[in-house]
């Protein structure tokens, strides 16, 4: 008897445990299977990747190995490649230098500001150079104001933009994101009764980046006296809710080398990242190109496969994934996602980055299912006129991984 | 009321029997690796149900197993496209089209919206020709204000742009020769030029900004195709020793109180030749403005040109042009998607309509002669008989045009590539399906 029991009880198990591991990933798959067949791929490509981070195991993929332009899921690996290279403590630095000697409250030298692409710059840090100037006392700059922009190129735009984007000129020092530092800096010394050589006075930072290669003198005569520095964290949230392309752009250009000396081009924040997807993911630099860091260039692609595996790693790095995840628009809450799929089981499951340009919609991210398993994600659809039909394709088949 | 005997046996049991199921289930939980060549894209098969969107006559028939076939290029066209390496990573779409038998020959994702890249100059062309006929001219004109008194002009001159890439030397040579023959040596007032046909932007929607490097600027009024036209027109000007402002304005011309004097033309033949031949982006964008100046609104934006060609998609190829987006005239918009399937039904309807087809097939490159295809499919039974417009921008390869299939058969087609890491092999695959074809 006890022996019929044990094998009752066996049998119930494996039914149990049968229809168990049926109901997660077969049944997600059957669904899945079934929203391919939709009518949008007659015109629209459509390349998808799920893997259950959980189990370990990949759910779907189709077409996953085709490259197209991911738009601004972009944003993710970017952050991804900066947070496994710069860490999660990273900050941002622009910094205040003097050159010359202090006399008599007269700065017989130059002041520099070394611009370090910070987004966030604003009143408050102005105010803080020109406070660093009254604490040591100086009334007056006998030199020049100088202005280092040497952290990249001086093109006004990213690489395979389009000239009607709208975006701000890209330059590495900001006042609350527009190209209009200078002036505000000057200002704040009126304003504080600093005197300057009027004469000196030019309105563009990007003027002042092309006459000084090298604002700082290279023997180190130059003094730090104030520093502004921005946790990494604080750009992270604002450019990937937000999908704000001069954050995500001002991320993109930390990456870099000391032995690339002045004025990097686009390509070699790009090397960068080539290199982490090459050796950390590996995959093979044949198969993507990056060429900005925000997803707005038409030179940007990336497979499916990439950014789910770059999710995979994400979420295996705590140093990277805490810092990414948080950062992440949430379903129907905030950013990017905050009107999408409200009132349903995806509503603050799904925490992914969108991306959209003419005729590429793009979503990639983390979800649970609803037996508990957590699942990395990207689709990329690409051909079709109006992004909406892409969208609602994406959020049914988000809502078809994470309903019972 | 729990038996602690079955709940012992119950775990380990329960974990065999998990890792059995899981075992089981391999298949469908495939590992990563295996499954990366299975899946080349999710792109549609089963490829002709075209009754739904079209009527009567212009239905584009669905294929038929006709006699006669080279049921070898339809094979080969299967194998290269499950087979090509390049076609993992990257999309294509493609259509054959018997024109004689009037049915479809093959076709392979054909719908799908991608960059038609400088196909698109093909549309372009018909739309124009079928919008502005064959006889359609361009124009440059000469207007004077004010009378003619001891040599002297008592008023204005006026200059109406009309986006003439070919205006040359004898064209401005006869500007002059127009002022010499009022009598005129001096210009006592001003000199403007009227550049209303189109908007005042260099650049076409949805190009990228550093391209202003590598294009020519989009200003109507060019001198051999180039800007420099006014500062022309005075070394002309001084030449003959007719006395001009130093400086020139911009103006429209008013509506009365004005005389012509002259008018340079150039022929849509002229134009559409090195447009399509050599793929001249400039030309391209020229004709583009000539269907939105149509219009006649001052300073119309690419919205009138793209108005004309979604037109002409509806009325004509008896399509929806709300399926496919044009902003402008050549193909390097980021913005214009079109399908292979839209391209053949235009090549059908151009082929059909001798108007448009006596205009446009002369001036498509030659397959191993002239144009863009001078150095591609130079022997074999494709030279000389593909007679089709290419298309390159980065990442994109395509291909569109007429040939003549070993049964004797007119075929059109269109071939779509799409990011493709190598436009080299692309191009391969593309000639190599064209001399399956034809052979």
């Amino acid at each position: 008897m006890p022996m019929l029991r044990c094998l009752f009880s066996f049998l119930l198990a494996l039914a149990a445990s049968l229809a168990a591991s049926a109901q997660t990933p077969c049944q997600l798959c059957q669904r899945v299977d079934q929203l391919l067949g939709d009518t949008l791929f007659r015109h629209a490509f459509v390349g998808l990747y799920v893997y259950d981070l959980t189990a370990d195991s990949l759910l779907v993929d189709r077409g996953a190995t085709l490259q197209m332009r991911p738009a601004s899921v972009m944003k993710t690996l970017t952050t991804t490649v900066a947070l496994h290279r710069l860490g999660g403590s990273y900050q941002y630095m622009t910094r205040l230098y003097t050159t010359g000697s202090i006399k008599h409250h007269r700065l017989r030298g130059n002041l520099i500001v070394q611009g370090g692409y910070d987004p966030r710059l604003g009143a408050q840090d102005i105010q803080q150079f020109v406070q660093a100037l009254r604490s040591r006392d100086i009334r007056r700059i006998k030199g020049r104001i100088l202005c280092d922009v040497s952290l990249k190129d001086t093109l006004p735009r990213g690489w395979g933009w389009c000239w009607d984007d709208d975006d701000m000129r890209q330059t590495p020092l900001l006042y609350d994101g527009t190209d209009t530092f200078a002036p505000r800096l000057l200002a704040a010394l009126d304003e504080a009764g600093i005197r300057y050589d009027k004469r000196d006075r030019v309105t563009s930072t990007f003027q002042w980046g092309t006459t000084i290669v090298d604002a700082l003198p290279a023997d180190g005569a130059a003094t730090q006296i104030a520093v502004v520095r921005r946790p990494i964290d604080q750009v992270l949230v604002h450019m990937l809710k937000e999908s704000d392309n001069t954050y995500a752009e001002s991320l993109y250009y930390q990456l870099r080398d000391s032995l690339h000396g002045h004025y990097p081009s686009h390509v070699v924040p790009a090397g960068i990242i080539t290199d982490f997807v090459r050796d950390s993911l590996h995959v093979s630099p044949s198969t993507f190109r990056i060429a900005d860091g925000s997803g707005l260039s038409l030179y940007n692609s990336l497979t499916p496969q990439l950014v789910g595996r770059m999710l995979r790693f994400a979420y295996r790095h705590p140093e990277i994934y805490s810092h990414l995840y948080p950062a992440l628009p949430v379903m129907g809450r905030d950013g990017t996602l905050k009107s999408r799929l409200r009132g349903t089981p995806a509503q603050g499951n799904v925490h992914a980055k969108t991306g959209s340009e003419t005729g590429v919609s793009t979503l990639a991210g983390y979800c649970t299912t609803a037996s508990g398993h957590q699942l990395c994600f990207a689709v990329f659809n690409m051909g079709q006129i109006t992004s909406a039909p892409a969208r609602h394709w994406q959020d049914r088949l988000v809502l078809a991984l994470t309903t019972p | 009321m729990t038996d602690p005997i079955q709940d012992r046996f119950y775990s380990p049991l329960r974990l065999i029997f998990l890792s059995l199921c899981a075992l089981l289930l391999m298949p469908s939980l495939a590992i990563e690796g295996s499954t990366q060549s299975a899946v080349v894209a999710v792109q549609v098969r089963d490829t002709v149900t075209y009754a739904a969107d079209t009527t009567g006559t212009d239905t584009v028939a669905q294929a038929s197993p006709e006699i006669g076939w080279p049921q070898s290029f339809i094979d080969e066209v299967r194998y290269q496209v499950s087979h090509a390496d390049f076609l993992k990573s990257s999309q294509v779409g493609m259509l054959f089209y018997d024109l004689t038998a009037d049915s479809v020959l093959y076709g392979y994702g054909e719908h799908q919206l991608m960059r038609p890249a400088s196909v698109l100059k093909t549309l372009t062309a018909s739309a124009a020709l079928s919008q502005l006929g064959g006889s359609y001219q361009y124009q440059t004109c000469l207007y004077i204000k004010g009378e003619v008194a001891d040599s002297v002009l008592q008023g204005d001159v006026y200059i109406v742009a009309g986006f003439d890439p070919r205006f040359g030397s004898d064209d401005m040579q006869a500007f002059v020769q127009a002022l010499k023959d009022q009598g005129i040596y001096r210009i006592a007032g001003q000199v403007y030029t009227d550049v209303s046909i189109k908007d005042t932007t260099t650049l076409g929607n949805g190009w990228l900004w550093h391209w202003a490097n590598d294009e020519i600027p989009l200003t109507p009024l060019l001198y051999n195709g180039h800007e420099g036209f006014m500062q022309k027109f005075y070394e002309y000007l001084d030449e003959e020793g007719i006395l001009h402002p130093a400086t020139f304005a911009r103006a429209m011309l008013p509506s009365g109180g004005t005389r012509l004097l002259v008018s340079r033309t150039h022929s849509i033949d002229q134009i559409l030749m090195r447009m399509l031949k050599e793929s001249d982006n400039l030309y391209a964008e020229s004709l583009f403005c000539q269907l939105g100046a149509q219009d006649h609104t001052p300073y119309a934006d690419f919205t009138h040109g793209q108005r004309y060609i979604k037109r002409f998609i509806h009325d004509n190829l008896r399509l929806d042009p709300n399926d496919y987006e044009v902003t402008d005239g050549c193909g390097l918009s980021t913005y214009d998607l079109l399908s292979p399937y839209l391209i053949v039904r235009m090549l059908r309807y151009v082929h059909s309509n001798p108007n448009l087809y006596l205009h446009l097939y002369p001036s498509l490159p030659v397959a191993g002669q002239d144009g863009t295809l001078r150095n591609r499919m130079k022997s074999g039974t494709a030279f000389t008989n593909v007679h089709a417009k290419t298309g390159s921008v980065r990442r994109v390869v395509t291909l569109a045009g007429y040939c003549q299939a070993a049964n004797g058969h007119e075929v059109c087609f269109a071939i779509f590539h799409q990011n493709v890491n190598s436009s080299r092999q692309a191009r391969n695959f593309d000639d190599h399906l064209l001399q399956v074809l034809t052979r």
